[in-house]
């Protein structure tokens, strides 16, 4: 292994480390809390409320960590003389060891809580994996979470690609077009999905489309072995545009 | 063993800040590069620390080309400004220094650290300009690689700070001799501990020389001016001032002849020899 990659692994993994940590505990704490203030607030008569797509967390958080350690990392580690390549590679395999962490944990906690809780508890907790392939009770064995954790990391993984990508995207962006694509893209977003929805029902070529996108709907929902390779290739893809954004951006102090 | 720029150019939309610089950092040698702000010192650096990519040419670092994993582990460039994260602590630095460089001395880093009083358990974002710099040349004077960039290091340091790195910076470049570059707008300060002067301006090289070679082939001569014009006329004056009636003139050339009376010759010094060839370049 090249040395520079390896010390630059072993640094992200510290830095990345604590936040996964601050995630398991808050991820811990959360449905503790909801019970809690369920129980403050109706006693013994609270009714069921659910925790759903809990795994979500996974997500957000890779989406997080892409889109604010891409800059900072190639920063520090070019002051410590690693190259933007290696500095890159590093920040790819790190970001897949803290998916992986923080879903597993999760899922880890996710199955405590059921355990703990029981079949007849007032609080429901799945995840996005029981969601959309394996609903309760079929959902709640040891299997069924370890398929969940494979597929959360696969979407951490992913999102943390298409952060770093929005990042290296605004990296090498000139003012302007920042700006632009800034007001532009919220602008069409809010008044372009009326006009879109509109065409995908009243024309031919909107109602072909949708039906791809529902035929491609279908194909995910199949098996989460489907959508981890789908998710898998975006991952790929975005990490690959990103190196491409950034082997010849340039890399100055943060103002 | 040498870093080389090898007809380096860049530009920035429609300002060339190198323009066909080919230039050698020889081993065991401390450089000087000087030029005005703008002149293209700090691009120069940026392009062969990997952190700015040239639009042609090719850097090396000891045969390994610049911004690659074998180059930058050979250098550490202290530059102006941090490129740590907001929030991390001066200690931190120094354990992620450690990390990286195996020749890292720790041990003398927080003594330098101690002599200058930086707190370790400071924020580097919330250290001044001063104790800033400080910061950077605690990490060069201690991560021991072959080379050893610096790009104002003294920015807003008081006298006594830039003196005691001035000392520390001899001091050790005499222990462990490595290829150090300063680059620097206090000629006057840096101009005994330089043994090679390269000067920039405008993106092209105006001088790369041993910087006794410099200011032993110019002299500064002095008079009143009607004199020193007298004197003047005919030589290769290439700059010249007046205080009252009072004139100087430098001029190249061996400064073995007798002067008139009333006249006095002196050497120049680094930092008069570039302030007159800056002069004589704006004149051009």
């Amino acid at each position: 292994m090249n040395t520079r990659f390896g010390r630059a692994f072993r640094y992200e993994m510290q830095n990345y480390f604590r936040a996964v940590a601050v995630l398991w505990l808050a991820m811990a704490l959360i449905p503790a809390a909801m019970m809690a203030l369920a129980y403050f607030l109706a006693g013994e008569t609270a009714a069921e409320s659910s925790f759903n797509g809990y795994s979500m967390a996974v997500g957000m958080f890779g989406l997080v960590l892409g889109m604010v350690g891409l800059r900072e990392n190639q920063r520090v580690l070019n002051q410590n003389g690693v190259s933007r390549r290696s500095a890159f590679l590093a920040d790819v395999a790190a970001l897949a060891v803290a998916a992986l962490l923080v879903a597993v944990g999760v899922s880890v906690i996710m199955g405590i809580y059921r355990a703990v809780l029981g079949s007849g508890s007032h609080l429901l907790i799945t995840d996005l994996y029981q969601l959309i392939y394996e609903p309760a009770p079929a959902g709640n064995g040891v299997g069924a979470l370890a398929r969940g954790a494979v597929l959360s990391t696969v979407v951490g993984w992913m999102l943390a690609a298409l952060g770093q990508f929005c990042s290296a995207l605004y990296w090498r962006l000139s003012k302007f077009w920042t700006i632009l694509i800034s007001v532009a893209v919220p602008l069409a977003l809010i008044f372009g999905s009326a006009p879109l929805l509109t065409w995908l029902d009243t024309t031919s070529a909107g109602r072909a489309a949708v039906e791809a996108l529902a035929a491609f709907g279908r194909f995910l929902a199949a098996s989460p072995w489907n959508a981890a390779a789908v998710l898998l290739a975006m991952g790929a893809a975005f990490f690959a545009v990103t190196w491409l954004l950034l082997r010849r951006a340039m890399i100055r102090p943060a103002k | 063993m040498a870093i080389e720029f090898q007809h380096i150019t860049k530009t920035f939309g429609d300002t060339r800040a190198l323009e066909d610089v080919s230039l050698t950092f020889e081993e065991g040698k401390i450089y000087g590069l000087l030029g005005n702000n703008g002149a293209g010192k700090s691009t120069l650096l940026n392009i062969l620390t990997g952190r700015m990519c040239q639009d042609g040419g090719t850097v090396t670092v000891d045969g390994a080309p610049a911004g690659s994993d074998a180059a930058l582990s050979r250098l550490f460039l202290v530059g102006e400004k941090n490129l740590y994260p907001d929030d991390m602590k001066v200690k931190r630095a120094l354990d992620t220094a450690e990390l990286f460089y195996p020749d890292f001395d720790r041990a003398y880093a927080e003594n330098l650290a101690k002599q200058f009083e930086l707190p370790l358990n400071k924020k580097i974002n919330s250290l001044s300009t001063g104790y800033g710099s400080i910061f950077r040349i605690v990490l060069g004077l201690s991560v021991n690689t072959p080379y050893v960039l610096f790009d104002e290091p003294v920015l807003g340091l008081d006298a006594q700070h830039r003196d005691l790195f001035y000392k520390l910076l001899v001091r050790k470049y005499a222990e462990s001799p490595c290829t150090m570059v300063i680059s620097t707008h206090l000629i006057a300060e840096v101009a005994d501990l330089i043994e090679h002067t390269v000067i920039i301006r405008k993106g092209r090289i105006l001088q790369d020389a041993p910087t006794e070679a410099l200011t032993a082939a110019c002299w500064a001569v002095s008079g009143p001016a009607g004199l020193v014009d007298g004197w003047a006329a005919g030589r290769d004056v290439f700059a010249s001032s007046v205080l009252g009636g009072l004139k100087t003139v430098c001029v190249r050339g061996e400064g073995t002849e007798d002067l008139p009376a009333g006249l006095e010759r002196r050497r120049v010094g680094l930092q008069e020899y570039f302030i007159s060839l800056m002069e004589e370049e704006d004149q051009r």
